[in-house]
């Protein structure tokens, strides 16, 4: 993994966004490797009870998968939220091999439990959000690209500004709009 | 909902929030004038926005990344069983300990993982082991409850067996032979189960044998068993097919396959045979009867090479036992046992002829032997480059010490003995015979990077016999784990039957931070060199370990360990430091009352500093109480009562510090103590001596002979000891007391000189007051005596502590201002 040059990976993103449906059966399997690099780093560090840094972890990784400096681009916020949704898409679907789903319900339907550990974890169900997220589109695509491109994307609020043209209080605002949102119908009992 | 309606609540719910609250109520009564619901729907985001903080603050490739780095399924639900916590993975799947939710019973969880899912061939495997187990039904069997689908994920729900795979017990050396045959007796008749129903295990491996905590054996993983004569699934998809084809596809480890099986050719139940004949011969020996640098080699070895013979690794094993193994493992299977039943009976007379030999009706295991009530745990050896990590391996040893320690029944050297093995290549039944002990735990450390690898071995002293040995390759973030599993098997081993309050405490942490563990550690390793720079940074980790985990009791009674010592042996007077040393204390007995130090600690602070003598007492019993194998506990009250002027029982408490902690020079001096205070000067100077006889450094105890001396008159052999202590150093208790000699044996210009010398440097340094007062009272002045025994008093001096029974202020008592002295102390006269 660590031969594979980060611009192979804007290529192959560069491909997935010109409808090489492919590249996205050759680009999963990087960002698995990212994942599991992450997630080896993320063992050390909860073991040694270091909780820093993981931001620049993150960072790091999606610097790694998503060169944004090497894109000889023309549209620079096109090719990001191709990418938000590459991410979306992949890290979506590792996740629902990874869980094992409730009899007789939808991803949304959130035992009582679980809904508590949501609400004082950080960390959401990634397939029930991105449901979720789906029905969010419906009814309001903007907020619904913006947390695509801050959550899957890796995006700050400046860099989600610029790719949607609008100023990052907007961003602020409808990013926590959308969060409450979300996290409200992830915790109600349907 | 549609998007029109989302965007008013939306709106509502950003202006709301550029309020403050006590405007927002106002706010949204008017915003929503008319719209119940829509108050409703924009009061709901605003209780999700306060929860919300820090929802998905992460991205999602960390939440990913996350996943990955826990692979377990723990908390999680299938069907009608609550995932707790991940057993083990093996080849074919992962075990989970789950709990049966409808029956409120716990099982373990087979599961397939997720990335073999769609395999057809391994889901069809796991079904049929169900369909095995569940034919079988043997104590000696995990039992199977229930073969299900979830969401295209396979999973068989079977017994939940509490104990230790074979594996685990396996660590390179023998097991006890009467425990081996038991095991195989135990195996060899759930397989006679198996086979007369026609199935074939097929993967009899110690992995698959587990022994409960109430030693039975339950045999699992029935996953490859043939089953004949109706075969459910393709031939073609047998392991020794695999084999056939292609060694290195084999799952898992060929060790245990008999020669068909890895010759690929047809099998029968026969070959369980033999691989119970390899299981038992690793048992005997601690070693694999075939094994190799790759799997063609091992299978070659099986197919083709004898095993070696087990008297060679074990010299005890009974030789019908070597001769059963060899028969398990005859290459033809035509000259192996033909069926387990033959086999069976060999192992069960085998048993009886054991019992028969011991003379007992046990199950072979006691024969005789007494319970083991005596230990010592050498100091670990630290095997790592680093010296500077030597504060693990003696803290480790430490911890386990002391963990043991809480254990009433069991007598456990003290540290400061055992301590002197340190350094020294022993042989641990040597060691424990010299120290009087019927078994002893040694071993050795060695940490490389983030690692850590632990040996330990728990010798029986009465024949030089392992009783266990183990080796733990952990990560250093989990040494509290292997503390408490090494304090544990110990205990275990030893047979002692813990309460369950005893058992916790065993285990008890006293904090989940290994850093603060790891600093703790250092402290202690620091505050053990006694002296004062060295004592000095050891308060600083126990600092930064408070700092880390201000909950950390012991970290605190470290704490207050360095005060105390730093207030004997550095220039820090007592009011100075006893203040800090006493909320330290308490503050380690809110967080954990049952810390026996902590109480010692106290006891002694009430003691020296606070004259609560009544509430000493009570603390230094509380602390041996709660640990009684500690030699400072009773060392500590040994001192009180001396003070008290309880002689004979001072002198048993020494002599009960003296038994746990038998090397300790300490130990043995301070009987003296009692002695001293009891005017049985001639039998004082006889222990003093003996412990300066191996320790001509002792210096206060040279001090205590030089004052015994004095009483005795003998000024000259008086002075002669306290020159020999002081050598180059001017210890200000050694002056004081050749001021008082000097003033006693007529010398008064000699005591003069001293008096002046002292009076000089108490300008510079703390000279105790009761260090000048003594000249005085030598010097008959007794008015400057009192007067220098007031400040003394002020000071809250040490040696004041003996005011009963100080045969130095033997001329004081008669006057008034003495009997006042006393009362002011809070024990008149």
């Amino acid at each position: 993994m660590t031969t594979e040059a980060p611009k192979s990976i804007t290529e192959l993103l560069v491909a997935w966004s010109e409808g090489d449906r492919s590249a996205l059966d050759r680009l999963t399997p990087l960002v698995h490797a990212e994942l599991r690099r992450l997630a080896r780093s993320y063992l050390r560090r909860e073991r040694q009870g270091h909780t820093l840094q993981t931001s620049a972890l993150i960072n790091e990784a999606y610097l790694r998968l998503i060169d944004q400096k090497n894109v000889r681009w023309k549209n620079r916020a096109h090719f990001l939220a191709i990418t938000a949704q590459l991410m979306r898409r992949i890290l979506v679907d590792y996740a629902r091999s990874r869980q094992y789903q409730k009899r007789g319900g939808g991803a949304l339907q959130v035992a009582l439990a679980e809904a508590d550990s949501l609400s004082n974890e950080r960390a959401p169900n990634l397939v029930a959000l991105d449901e979720a997220l789906t029905m969010l589109a419906e009814i309001d695509p903007r907020r619904s690209r913006i947390v695509e491109l801050r959550f899957f994307g890796g995006l700050s609020i400046e860099e989600t500004a610029e790719v949607l043209k609008v100023s990052p209080t907007t961003i602020e605002r409808d990013w926590i709009t959308a969060k409450a949102w979300l996290h409200k119908t992830l915790t109600s009992k349907v | 909902m549609n998007p029109e309606r989302w965007r008013q609540i939306a709106d509502v719910f950003q202006s709301a929030l550029r309020r403050d609250t006590a405007e927002r109520a106002a706010f949204l009564s008017e915003a929503c004038t008319g719209d119940e619901e829509l108050l409703r729907d924009v009061e709901a985001l605003l209780s999700s926005h306060e929860r919300a903080s820090r929802f998905m603050d992460e991205p999602a490739m960390a939440v990913a990344a996350k996943c990955v780095a826990s692979p377990s399924l723990a908390g999680q639900t299938v069907a009608h069983y609550q995932v707790l916590s991940l057993l083990g993975s093996g080849g074919m799947g992962d075990v989970y300990l789950a709990l049966d939710t409808k029956l409120g019973r716990k099982v373990a969880l087979k599961l397939l993982p997720d990335h073999l899912a769609g395999d057809q061939q391994r889901i069809r495997r796991l079904a049929q082991e169900a369909r095995v187990a569940s034919n079988l039904n043997h104590p000696n069997i995990a039992h199977v409850y229930e073969i299900g689908v979830v969401q295209g994920i396979s999973f068989i729900a079977m017994e939940y067996v509490e104990g230790q795979t074979l594996t685990a017990r396996l660590t390179g050396r023998p097991l006890d032979s009467a425990d081996i045959v038991e095991v195989g007796i135990q195996i060899a008749d759930a397989l006679e189960e198996a086979h007369a129903k026609g199935i074939t295990h097929r993967d009899l491996k110690p992995s698959n044998i587990i022994i409960s905590t109430r030693n039975q054996v339950k045999l699992l993983d029935f996953g490859v068993a043939k089953v004949a004569p109706h075969a459910e699934y393709d031939p073609a998809s047998d392991v020794a097919t695999l084999v056939k084809t292609d060694p290195g596809v084999i799952i898992g480890t060929v060790h245990y396959m008999s020669p068909e099986q890895a010759l690929g050719q047809k099998v029968d139940h026969r070959t369980d045979i033999f691989s119970l004949g390899v299981v038992l011969y690793e048992s005997v020996t601690g070693r694999l009867p075939f094994d190799g640098k790759n799997k063609t080699e091992v299978i070659n070895r099986i197919a083709h090479e004898q095993p070696e013979a087990i008297i060679r690794f074990n010299y005890a094993v009974p030789a019908d036992l070597e001769r059963i193994i060899r028969k398990c493992l005859e290459k033809d299977r035509e000259r192996r046992y033909q069926s387990t039943r033959e086999l069976l009976v060999d192992l069960k007379n085998l048993k009886r002829d054991n019992n028969t030999v011991a003379g007992t009706t046990h199950r072979g295991k006691q024969r005789g032997r007494k319970t083991i009530d005596s230990l010592a745990v050498l100091p670990l050896v630290n095997e790592s480059v680093d010296p500077d990590v030597e504060y693990l391996s003696d803290g480790i040893t430490e911890s386990i010490i002391n963990s043991l320690s809480q254990l009433p029944k069991l007598r456990v050297m003290a540290r400061g003995t055992v301590f002197r093995y340190k350094r020294q290549e022993v042989d641990p039944r040597e060691a424990g015979n010299a120290l009087g002990v019927r078994a002893v735990l040694a071993g050795r450390v060695l940490q490389l990077g983030d690692r850590v690898v632990i040996r330990t071995e728990l010798v029986d002293t009465a024949n030089g016999a392992q009783l266990w040995g183990e080796q733990y390759n952990r990560k250093l973030s989990d040494i509290l784990v292997v503390q408490e599993e090494i304090a544990l098997e110990v205990a275990e081993k030893l047979r002692l039957k813990l309460s369950r309050g005893e058992k916790k405490r065993l285990v008890k942490r006293y904090t989940e931070s290994t850093e603060a563990y790891q600093l703790y550690l250092k402290g202690r390793y620091f505050w053990n060199k006694a002296k004062t720079p060295e004592i000095e940074i050891g308060l600083k980790y126990f600092r930064q370990a408070i700092d880390i985990d201000p909950c950390y009791a012991l970290a605190y009674t470290g704490l207050a360990d360095c005060y105390a010592l730093l207030s004997n042996f550095s220039a820090l007077s007592p009011t100075d430091v006893f203040p800090k040393a006493k909320a330290a204390v308490v503050k380690a007995l809110e967080l954990d009352e049952t810390l026996a130090e902590a109480h010692t600690s106290l006891a002694y602070l009430k003691t020296i500093y606070e004259w609560d003598w009544t509430g000493a007492e009570k603390e230094f019993k509380r602390g041996i109480e709660l640990k009684s194998s500690d030699e400072w506990s009773h060392e500590a009250y040994g001192w009180y009562l001396a003070a008290m002027g309880r002689f004979d029982e001072s002198i048993a408490e020494m002599k009960r510090a003296r038994e746990v902690d038998p090397l300790s020079l300490a130990a043995i001096a301070h009987i003296g103590i009692p002695l001293f205070y009891a005017r049985r000067y001639d039998d004082a100077i006889e222990h003093f001596q003996e412990a300066l006889e191996m320790d001509a450094d002792f210096r206060y105890i040279r001090l205590r002979v030089a004052l015994a001396y004095t009483q005795k008159g003998m000024y000259e052999e008086a002075i002669a000891e306290i020159q020999q202590m002081m050598g180059t150093s001017s210890d200000r208790d050694a002056v004081a007391a050749l001021g008082y000699v000097y003033a006693i044996s007529n010398q008064r210009d000699k005591a003069q000189h001293v008096l002046a010398e002292l009076n000089e440097r108490a300008k510079q340094e703390y000279i105790p007051s009761y260090n000048i007062a003594i000249i005085h009272v030598g010097l008959g002045e007794t008015d400057q005596a009192f007067d220098w025994l007031e400040k003394a008093y002020e000071e809250r001096s040490y040696w004041l502590t003996f005011v009963r029974v100080d045969p130095v202020l033997d001329n004081l008592r008669s006057d008034t201002r003495y009997t006042e002295l006393r009362r002011r102390m809070k024990c008149a006269p």
